[in-house]
């Protein structure tokens, strides 16, 4: 009876650290525009996780709404919310004098759309605001403003002496 | 007057040239859709 | 060249590059006020510290240089070639300034790819940049497009002779009217109409998808910009795919075509004589160059069921190819996307569509349809000279605004620019290759820098080895000069170098 207890203990313990172990059920992966484009077939028609910043433009179409969601530099996901998926409200979007929304959403990658002619999108079934956005500072640098006095100064001197009539004599 | 015919000059320019382009992007689309169905 | 003479060259180039120069420094008003507007009062700052530094290089180089005598063809070249080097710089500082940059070297990369209207950019976070930044941007396609040159001639310059001289060293050599000034005004009219007309179109359309009214219009202006001069910068990362419109896509693509004629063409059809647009030879050869690649195009994308139905297969497959085409180098898919779903004939299709390029006097690159029909036709020339009786005598023609001859000498110096061309192409493509880049992707964006397309693979990013990015920078100007100009230019610093130390010698 014991070594029966053993074994079955043992083969419980294999079972449960070489089994995958899901973190929660069917939470799907997290993934940035380049792993998306690179692996578009791979990821093609899966549900998939994005993360990114809203970008300036929340585009109100008929039957649904884009954003566009900057995750990196110089990358960006179109992300397309149907009409009838539910939209938290975003409260910044992305310029020069603000940081915008930071958006999670879940949805169904698509690596050549056919609802949208070919794109490269994904179609939102979940929406949730993850950090609010901010003003951002873009303070005005001092040593700048002095920069432009000197050189407007120095402008200033240059352009009169290039309109000056020429002295007689001197015109080269 | 020469304003108004110089203005007429450049509309139907305008015109012709935008035309022509479009029919430039419609005989592409007849080759994508002549290669779709013709698969 | 007698000592004495010398010496006013240097004069007269430093003088009329002062100009251009000061110009430029005009120019950066523009993207100041547009930051004012929005009230980015940082960016609209380094806008001023940019303009006043550069305004004040231009009148020091005027001043300094300050002469009385009009440019030769030689200056021309050379202040046409200078001109843009000193260009590139100062309009860099913005960029530097905007912290955006990795590198000073990054900056020239763009604005040079800017200026001679390639697309490419080495920017880092292009979605985080200020209105007045990406009003800059485009402005410098635009400008760049209409030739800094002729900028500076139509508010700068009174005389006429030496003007004419600086266009033709600009690679624009069509000879529309014998007045210079006629021509710069004239070229600037369509161009600035069509902008007018341009921005309310896709003002309108970016408005109706949803975009804020003040902001539609900006954005109308840059994508018109951008597709007019055949640039192909785009306000966002996303390029076209921002928009998610195909009206937008297809509005840009009508202002890239017709950016891409040449401007003796539109001054024809301007002019009354509309028959021309369908007579004219580069019109024919790019009518046939386009839809025989774009054949290829959906040959390769059908082989690889890329696509699912034919709207997508056109949207995507015909932007991109036309974009390549015409040198613009908008793209409504992602770089990677095009390389790995496309493949290689998809890839090599679209190569070859970009190494023919645009019309010649025109904002594309490339090759240009002009000789691409001389030289189809010079060698169909050629055969009919093979097979007619000795005796008989055989003349091509060929139709670009009235009937010319195809002489000898004509197809002989269409190839010889074609194969320069070749030779920038392949000397990219064998440096990239050199640093481990596969082969098409090398030829990919090698092409693309040297005739001035900007559509890339993923080999253009800042990360990319030094001497690659000078290697396309140096594509980039020789293919937007066509080459004659930088040849003169170094030519006149040998000779320069050569006179400096004999007339030491001999002192």
């Amino acid at each position: 009876m014991n070594r029966l207890r053993v074994v079955l203990t043992v083969v419980a313990l294999a079972v449960l650290i070489v089994a995958p172990i899901p973190a929660s059920a069917g939470q799907p992966s997290l993934l940035s525009t380049t792993e998306l484009v690179e692996d578009s077939y791979k990821w093609d028609g899966k549900t998939v996780s994005f993360k990114g910043e809203v970008l300036q433009d929340l585009m109100v179409r008929e039957d649904g709404t884009w954003m566009n969601l900057s995750d990196d530099n110089n990358t960006a996901m179109g992300v397309f919310v149907p009409k009838d998926v539910p939209v938290p409200v975003i409260s910044h979007t992305e310029d020069y004098r603000t940081v915008g929304d930071v958006v999670l959403i879940t949805g169904v990658f698509h690596r050549t759309c056919a609802q949208h002619e070919g794109e490269t999108d994904i179609h939102a079934v979940s929406v949730t605001v993850l950090t609010p956005g901010s003003s951002k500072a873009n303070p005005i640098r001092r040593d700048r403003v002095v920069w432009l006095i000197v050189l407007a100064g120095l402008l200033g001197l240059v352009m009169r002496l290039y309109y000056r009539k020429p002295a007689r004599g001197t015109e080269h | 007057m020469k304003r108004t015919t110089s203005l007429r000059r450049d509309l139907l320019g305008m015109l012709t040239e935008v035309a022509f382009t479009g029919g430039l992007i419609g005989f592409g689309f007849l080759i994508s859709w002549l290669f779709f169905v013709g698969r | 060249m007698v000592r004495r003479v010398w010496r006013e060259d240097f004069r007269i180039i430093g003088h009329y590059t002062g100009l251009v120069t000061i110009g430029v420094g005009l120019l950066m008003l523009v993207p100041m006020v547009t930051s004012l507007v929005f009230r980015e009062w940082a960016s609209a700052l380094d806008f001023a510290i940019s303009a006043a530094l550069t305004l004040l290089v231009g009148y020091v180089l005027a001043f300094v240089s300050r002469t009385k005598s009009t440019p030769g063809l030689t200056h021309a070249m050379v202040i046409a070639a200078g001109s843009w080097l000193v260009a590139v710089m100062l309009s860099g500082v913005p960029y530097m300034l905007s912290g955006h940059m990795k590198s000073f070297l990054d900056a020239c990369f763009d604005t040079l790819s800017g200026y001679t209207t390639t697309g490419m950019f080495l920017l880092q976070d292009l979605d985080h940049i200020s209105q007045g930044l990406n009003m800059w941007r485009h402005l410098l396609t635009y400008v760049g497009g209409q030739g800094i040159v002729v900028l500076a001639l139509t508010f700068l310059i009174g005389s006429t002779g030496g003007a004419f001289k600086i266009m033709v060293g600009e690679g624009k050599e069509e000879k529309l009217e014998p007045n210079v000034r006629h021509i710069a005004v004239l070229i600037w009219r369509i161009s600035l109409i069509y902008l007018g007309v341009g921005t309310v179109v896709l003002g309108l359309i970016a408005m109706a998808n949803g975009i804020k009214p003040y902001l539609a219009f900006f954005q109308g202006a840059y994508v018109f910009m951008s597709a007019w001069s055949t640039g192909g910068f785009a306000p966002y990362s996303q390029n076209m795919l921002y928009y998610h419109s195909s009206a937008m896509e297809i509005a840009s693509m009508v202002f890239f075509i017709l950016g891409s004629f040449n401007f003796a063409l539109h001054y024809a059809i301007w002019s009354g004589n509309r028959k021309e647009i369908l007579r004219n030879v580069e019109i024919v050869s790019f009518t046939i160059t386009m839809l025989t690649t774009f054949s290829l195009v959906c040959l390769a994308l059908m082989q690889r069921g890329v696509y699912p139905n034919v709207v997508a297969l056109f949207r995507r497959g015909f932007f991109q190819l036309v974009s390549g085409h015409t040198t613009t180098g908008q793209s409504n898919i992602y770089a990677r996307t095009f390389v790995r779903e496309w493949g290689p004939l998809g890839m090599v299709a679209t190569t070859i569509a970009m190494a023919i390029g645009a019309s010649a006097a025109s904002t594309g690159g490339g090759f240009k349809g002009l000789r691409m029909g001389i030289i189809v036709k010079g060698i169909a020339t050629d055969i009919r000279k093979l097979l007619s009786p000795e005796r008989a005598v055989v003349t091509g023609h060929y139709h670009h605004l009235h009937d010319n001859v195809l002489s000898d000498a004509v197809v002989k110096s269409a190839a010889v620019i074609v194969v320069l061309y070749v030779l920038i192409y392949v000397v990219g493509a064998v440096v990239g290759m050199a640093y481990g880049y596969p082969m098409a992707d090398a030829f990919f964006d090698s092409v693309s820098a040297g005739s001035n397309t900007g559509l890339s693979c993923g080999v253009t990013q800042a990360g990319m080895p030094t001497l690659l990015k000078i290697v396309y920078m140096l594509e980039m100007w020789m293919g937007r000069l066509e080459f004659l100009s930088v040849f003169t230019l170094f030519g006149f610093i040998a000779t320069s170098v050569r006179s400096m130390r004999l007339s030491k010698a001999t002192a």
